[in-house]
């Protein structure tokens, strides 16, 4: 094992890759949380940016009309959620679950549909690679940064934007009030419903843009299921960052370390010991239990955090 | 800045009665009907600019429907509003932001984790998109300057206590410009001198020349700085006073409709064994800190003990001490000689203490149940509910909660196959025409022991707490004797035949009768139900 294996810029390039897609999923999931939703459904909005990214990559040939595409589907799928939770006050927990349940089947059936015999295309219009020029040459550095992929320096600008509007914009302010008073939040007049519907729908294409940069930034093609619970890692990853932009993407990069490293260490040994590199690939869901558990620090979700909102309508 | 004009603010509220002065506010014949329940019944309100008016009344005479129907909370059945000599529609508490009345609620409408000053603009924020904290601390503190009213607008709201949140809705209220402030039960929450800071506050807005309705029910207060009266009796208006040409015992009677009769104190209990004693006791609080250090009392039979103190003082934990919910960290608690402060409530139940919590929605009763099914909560394991210690009987239990009902002349609150969350206003209302104290008396004399626990409750009168009635009780009895039940429930009998030839069958009694203290009778539908579980339960 050498400290290359460990720290390398290889290792360091691949963890802000594959923290990007747990990254935009947490990002939808602080969204609709601060708001007051939990939205356990971005793993099939993921799942559906993934596919219909791919599909109008392949009908348009272009990347714009394909990213616009997937999150219109997520935000879409994301929306039946909002109805679910808001209006129809169920469960969110249920209604997430079946979302995804049900956009692991569609985005199969329509996969099986759509490029059964063929797969999908291999001339997929893919989302480009941002090339940093005059830090190609920095040593190090420019091995890390200056090759990544547009979404990954979309995801990094979202977290700043979506930090700011939290935290220094009134509508962020009113989010953040709804979604841990909601009936102080009316009393000022504040729309809370729409408020909710809002952030919910723009979780979910937070989460359909990681989906489209699994299928369209890193493998080309879709496959089913291709998410593998990236979304609910997203999750882990916004309770493990206490529901700020800022934390989630410290804690996005600790998964995507995890993974990184779980890849470079592949065959490393420590003397004769070989380093048990199925153990290290459980890294990032073990984190994820921790997290989810409370181990990590003290985090308190939002107080009305999961709890439908009743008007008082009455008499 | 405070008693800077006071005469000018005091002429003001007293030229006022009696003169041809236009109102800032006239409430005319609202009525308001609740199910079967006619919560108002053609109430009038006058409000004049610049005074300080009360609206007293019992717990249910209709002051918070009242003001609910003014914040467009409610919408009246009938009756007409009229601000600043026009004729206004209220239908939201927008409208009533707009026409410049704001509420400050009983129970504060503050977002926790914002600041003061995020809580005072939220809604209203103005000055762009973009939040600009210094900006709004800025504007806040103006605002407080002028009132003279202190916080400091960069707190989180979580982190001050709970007269400083007053506070903030106060300024919450101010800052959208309202003229006219209703204070629900102000004083509910706060420590004696929190209370003499809000009255500091109140007279200053007076002076600035705004308008205020006071809920309340403590004399005291009323007397001390109110300019004019309403009384409220049952939804109708019982008496317009002026403050400085009337006493205390004229609000009261208003208030009750009756000369309030003088409460005589308990014949001192003969000085028997001791049932309950408790030595040294020691408990931490949920977050780990000491709750009670060194609790020392003895309860004797026949004995009724309060326990005041603020709210958050320990006596939550006591009473959870008692019971077996909460860990004892050192000491004792006897029960007839016998140490139980290790047991679980089971066995402690088992040795006859029972307990009827604070707030029964949330510790005492499973609302989704039916009544019936609450009532054996406890002893479901056991004939004749489940003959074989697992089917339940439900023919014997709804039959068990129907002969407690009539035992106890407390029927139960609607029907007792229904869940209690569904339950009528009416049904309610029907629980609470029985009144605390005779809840009281009735425990009293029911059990040998018992253990009273009032923390200064929003609603105590002095008079209530001096006096132990007026409730919303903590009781916790210990039963040595399950025989004596028997001649006890032979008296309820008697009380509730005689209830019956006066026509006060409670079928009828869908309003509380104007009797009883005027110290509040919070809950007490729910709380006889609860008497009548820990019955079912414990004895």
């Amino acid at each position: 094992m050498t400290i290359d294996q460990l720290i390398g810029a290889g290792v360091l390039a691949a963890t802000l890759r594959l923290a990007t897609p747990i990254l935009l999923a947490a990002l939808g999931g602080v969204v609709s949380e601060r708001a007051g939703v939990i939205n356990i459904a971005l793993e099939g909005c993921m799942l559906v940016g993934a596919f219909f990214g791919v599909v109008a990559a392949d009908q348009s040939h272009s990347v714009v009309v394909a990213l616009v595409a997937a999150m219109a589907v997520g935000a879409g799928l994301a929306a039946i959620h909002a109805v679910a939770a808001i209006h129809l006050r169920s469960d969110q927990i249920v209604s997430g679950m079946a979302l995804n349940i049900l956009a692991l089947g569609l985005t199969s059936y329509l996969d099986y549909q759509f490029y059964g015999t063929t797969g999908t295309p291999s001339d997929l219009a893919g989302v480009p690679d941002i090339e940093i020029a005059p830090l190609a040459a920095v040593p190090f550095v420019g091995d890390v940064i200056a090759h990544q992929n547009a979404i990954v320096w979309a995801g990094l600008a979202l977290v700043v934007l979506i930090q700011v509007f939290l935290f220094r914009t009134v509508p962020g302010l009113r989010l953040r009030a709804v979604g841990e008073h909601p009936r102080a939040a009316e009393t000022v007049g504040i729309a809370v419903r729409q408020t909710r519907y809002w952030a919910v729908i723009a979780s979910g294409m937070l989460a359909a843009l990681g989906g489209a940069y699994l299928s369209l930034s890193v493998a080309h093609s879709f496959t089913d299921g291709m998410t593998g619970g990236r979304g609910f890692i997203g999750l882990a990853a916004m309770i493990f960052g206490r529901w700020t932009p800022v934390g989630a993407l410290v804690a996005s990069l600790i998964f995507g370390y995890g993974t990184a490293l779980s890849f470079s260490l592949q065959g490393a040994s420590i003397g004769d010991v070989r380093v048990p590199v199925q153990l290290l690939s459980t890294l990032p869901y073990v984190l994820t239990i921790l997290a989810v558990a409370g181990f990590v620090g003290r985090s308190r979700p939002p107080a009305a955090d999961g709890i439908p909102y009743e008007t008082e309508g009455h008499a | 800045m405070i008693g800077a004009r006071p005469e000018r603010a005091r002429t003001t509220g007293a030229t006022a009665v009696g003169t041809e002065r236009v109102p800032l506010l006239e409430m005319r014949g609202i009525r308001k009907r609740f199910g079967d329940l006619q919560a108002l019944d053609g109430v009038d309100l006058v409000v004049n600019e610049g005074e300080i008016h009360a609206l007293v009344g019992e717990n249910g005479a209709g002051k918070t429907t009242l003001m609910n129907v003014l914040y467009g909370l409610y919408h009246p059945d009938s009756g007409t509003i009229r601000y600043r000599e026009r004729d206004v529609r209220i239908t939201g508490p927008r409208d009533a932001i707009a026409l410049g009345i704001g509420m400050i609620h009983q129970h504060f409408m503050l977002v926790p984790p914002l600041t003061v000053a995020e809580n005072v603009v939220l809604g209203d924020e103005r000055g762009g998109p973009v939040l600009d904290d210094r900006a709004i601390e800025e504007r806040v503190r103006g605002l407080e300057e002028r009132f003279a009213i202190a916080v400091e607008p960069g707190a989180r709201v979580e982190d001050i206590p709970l007269g400083l949140q007053q506070r903030v809705e106060i300024l919450k209220v101010l800052y959208r410009g309202s003229e006219l402030l209703i204070f629900d039960e102000p004083t509910a929450v706060l420590t004696p001198q929190e209370v003499d800071e809000l009255f500091a506050i109140v007279r200053t807005l007076r002076e600035e020349g705004k308008t205020l309705i006071l809920i309340t029910h403590k004399l005291r207060e009323v007397m001390a700085v109110t300019d004019r009266i309403t009384v409220l009796r049952g939804g109708r208006n019982a008496g317009e006073l002026v403050t400085k040409q009337t006493t205390p015992a004229e609000i009261a009677r208003a208030m009750v409709g009756r000369e309030m009769k003088q409460l005589k104190a308990r014949a001192t209990p003969p000085r028997t064994e001791v049932i309950l004693d408790v030595r040294g006791l020691e408990a931490l609080s949920d977050r780990g800190s000491p709750a009670l250090r060194g609790i020392d009392f003895e309860i004797r039979s026949g004995e009724i003990l309060g326990i005041a103190g603020v709210g958050g003082n320990g006596q939550s934990e006591l009473a959870q001490c008692l019971l077996g919910l909460r860990k004892v960290a050192a000491g004792t608690i006897r029960i007839g000689g016998i140490d139980i402060s290790r047991d679980d409530p089971k066995r402690t139940r088992a040795r006859g203490v029972a307990y009827v919590p604070e707030d029964r929605r949330i510790e005492g009763l499973v609302l989704a149940f039916t009544v019936a099914d609450d009532f054996i909560l406890g002893k479901q394991d056991r004939p004749p509910y489940a003959a074989n210690g697992i089917v339940l009987d439900p023919a014997a239990i709804l039959k068990a909660g129907g002969r407690l009902a009539v035992e106890y002349a407390a029927e139960s609150p609607g029907d007792r196959r229904q869940p209690i969350r569904r339950q009528s206003a009416k049904g309610r209302a029907r629980s609470r025409a029985l009144g605390t104290a005779q809840a009281h008396r009735r425990l009293a004399a029911d059990t040998r022991a018992r253990y009273r626990r009032d923390g200064v409750r929003p609603r105590a009168s002095p008079r209530a707490a001096r006096t132990g009635r007026g409730h919303p009780p903590r009781v916790i009895g210990a039963r040595r004797d399950p025989r004596s039940l028997r001649s006890d429930r032979g008296d309820v009998r008697r009380s509730h035949r005689r209830r019956a030839r006066r026509g006060l069958s409670h079928r009828r009694a869908s309003r509380p009768p104007h009797g009883g203290t005027h110290g509040g009778r919070r809950l007490v539908g729910a709380l006889l139900l609860e008497v009548l579980v820990i019955h079912m339960r414990g004895f």
